[in-house]
């Protein structure tokens, strides 16, 4: 196994980038509350939308990450990207834990149900589950190595989820909304409600982003592997 | 248009709980970390007197 190169001394678990990823949620926010309208039938629960898709977007963008480093563990055996994978998972873990909250808080007052046992909700669940499980086996394992390669390989097959939960719409019944914005059509929002949308994307991928990072930090020095300072 | 005003205001809360937690998670972690030989570079070269 190689050992993990060292990171820059005493580096900040919470910095800059931090706050500025702060402060785009936060303006983000403002955005939603007071700048962008109602929607006519399903009124103040529609704008829960501005932070379910986002949240379950950057859930993708965090799967992948552990895909692509996981893969890249397998090959080269390099522990850094082993570390990567884990904190992107917990990251992953966190943004489908949002989404499986808003979920429901939107449903019931539109759909009448809290959930729904349909295509697209049990395989969200279903990942929950497996990214939950990732994070169990690491704490279960205590041969690094071994533990390294199991969570590698359970990280790929995770991730190997998401294209089917995005498509699931369209292969099965659903009751789960079919995509409004990242479709192959026009957007079907007023470009107020879009522009919003696409703010809280960004705001999102980026605190997503952050966080990975700034777990990742703390991994290495945890690890021994640079210094981490709490400012 | 429908009175949903509650499960809006339900959503963000419970968002913001969790990313709270998350980060309050990360620092509570990191106070748990003993700082490495080297991390503290006492300036050995100005010795002073003590209180």
């Amino acid at each position: 196994m190689t050992a993990p190169r060292a990171a820059p001394a005493r580096a900040p678990l919470f910095d800059w980038l931090f706050i500025l990823s702060l402060i785009g949620v936060a303006g983000v926010l403002i955005r939603i509350v007071w700048f962008t309208p109602y929607e006519a039938t399903q009124g103040a629960a529609q704008k829960i939308y501005y932070i379910h898709v986002p949240a379950a977007l950057s859930a993708y963008l965090a799967l992948f990450v552990v895909a692509v480093m996981s893969i890249v563990y397998l090959w080269l055996r390099d522990e850094r990207s082993d570390l990567l994978a884990w904190s992107a998972a917990e990251v992953a873990f966190l943004f489908t834990s949002v989404v499986l909250c808003t979920g429901p808080l939107w449903g019931k007052p539109v759909w009448g149900a809290w959930w729904t046992w349909d295509a697209r909700l049990s395989l969200t669940l279903f990942l929950w589950f497996l990214t939950l499980a990732y994070l169990v086996l690491r704490g279960a394992v205590e041969d690094p190595a071994m533990r390294a390669r199991f969570s590698a390989v359970l990280g790929v097959l995770a991730a190997l989820l998401v294209p089917f939960i995005h498509l699931s719409v369209y292969l099965f019944r659903t009751l789960h909304p079919m995509p409004i914005v990242l479709k192959p059509e026009r957007p079907s929002l007023p470009s107020e409600m879009l522009l919003t949308w696409t703010l809280a994307v960004f705001a999102f991928l980026f605190f997503c982003v952050v966080l990975i990072r700034a777990r990742y930090r703390l991994e290495l020095a945890r690890q021994g592997v640079g210094g981490v300072t709490n400012a | 248009m429908p009175d949903t005003f509650a499960y809006y205001v339900a959503a963000y809360v419970v968002t913001g709980i969790l990313f709270a937690g998350y980060v309050a998670s990360l620092a509570w972690r990191a106070r748990k970390i003993v700082p490495r030989a080297g991390d503290r570079e006492p300036d050995l070269q100005n010795l002073t007197v003590g209180p």
